[in-house]
């Protein structure tokens, strides 16, 4: 029920293939150029939820994600369901460098409804492969995947430029990205500060992002106290996905 | 080092729908920031972001990976590489991006 959508979107001058992925980085459907075989989407499905992921943390109400590159262009498309268990999968298009960005935009956005009542109506995640198949072995899992997307990079800017927290109640909701989070006092924040700097061995300078994240979790709208420490310290342990990064982590952080 | 972040400060920071912007290196280091923002947290996102994009463009055989625009109903956000340095820049969302990313490519051609 889904192929045939995709299959309009294949029909668009420059468009190579079209692949609607679930949160779990699962192929749940896909029409592609013979080029991109299902292991080939599948690694790239990793690495959209990924993405995807990332950017949520700084807008969580994005719809369209494109990416140039110097031979072509992946184009993103947020569909998020509605109803009691409201999903958010993400309808990939791979374009080459003829795509006229306009005219897949209209198909995209008919596409997108489309796909989105399909979904919503239980149509079928045939889902065609789970992520586990994959030879890098992720678990697939639906969570920001903390130590899989930031350890490539060095942990340098927690170091070289310090951190600071709002010094009174200003917690507000996620992905606005230049949001603080609310401390109730310095010793507060001076736990916050320890704590990301301990979680920043483990994710690198993602480790700010994650701890205002946990801080809104926990605390909700209102202000972050030293009380709170146990259960942010917890909420943040658990999103460690590697065992000795988490056990480091919580080592480092048994003091605070 | 390119020069980015003066390009950012003293051209790109001043166009009008030019909300916010921060430059990051390719590590995720905080090199300059302008507007209301938490730079260092959103350039850690723009990096994490550009390099999962990457690996897209890897696997499907699509070139290097030059810029990356998100949009939304709020704001919308413009990432460009650009030499080993990471450029995101926020927007009015309601200004068309299309516009804003040529004189965006103006300002980095110079």
């Amino acid at each position: 029920m889904l192929e045939p959508i995709l299959q309009s979107l294949r029909e668009v001058e420059g468009v190579q293939g079209a692949m609607v992925v679930d949160p779990s980085a699962a192929v749940v459907a896909h029409r592609a150029h013979t080029i991109y075989d299902l292991g080939v989407l599948q690694q790239v499905a990793r690495s959209v939820v990924n993405s995807a992921d990332s950017v949520q943390l700084i807008q969580d109400d994005w719809d369209v994600m494109t990416a140039h590159f110097g031979d072509g262009k992946l184009l993103l498309r947020s569909l998020r369901t509605a109803g009691a268990k409201p999903r958010r999968y993400v309808l990939a298009v791979i374009a080459d460098s003829t795509l006229n960005v306009a005219f897949l935009g209209v198909a995209l956005r008919v596409a997108a409804t489309k796909l989105l009542t399909a979904l919503e109506t239980g149509a079928p995640p045939s889902s065609v492969a789970a992520p586990t198949a994959i030879a890098t072995g992720s678990t697939g899992s639906a969570r920001i995947p903390m130590a899989e997307a930031s350890r490539p990079m060095p942990m340098q800017v927690l170091e070289k430029t310090g951190l600071s927290w709002a010094g009174n109640a200003t917690g507000s909701g996620s992905g606005v990205g230049n949001s603080d989070v609310g401390v109730a006092d310095s010793a507060s924040s001076t736990f916050l500060s320890a704590c990301t700097k301990a979680l920043a061995a483990s994710v690198g300078p993602m480790a700010k992002v994650f701890v205002k994240e946990g801080v809104r979790k926990v605390c909700g709208e209102r202000p972050f106290t030293r009380a709170d420490g146990p259960a942010l310290l917890a909420h943040l342990a658990a999103g460690i996905e590697d065992s000795d990064d988490r056990a480091s982590f919580q080592r480092a952080t048994r003091t605070l | 080092m390119s020069n980015l972040p003066q390009i950012a400060k003293t051209q790109i920071a001043k166009f009008p729908e030019v909300t916010a912007l921060v430059v990051t290196d390719d590590a995720g280091s905080l090199l300059e920031s302008s507007g209301d923002i938490d730079g260092e947290a959103l350039g850690a996102v723009h990096v994490v972001t550009t390099q999962a994009l990457g690996r897209c463009g890897n696997a499907l055989g699509l070139g290097p990976l030059q810029r990356v625009t998100i949009t939304g109903p709020r704001r919308a956000c413009l990432i460009a590489l650009h030499d080993e340095e990471v450029l995101g820049v926020y927007v009015d969302a309601s200004k068309p991006i299309g516009v804003f990313e040529k004189k965006l490519d103006t300002a980095l051609r110079r």
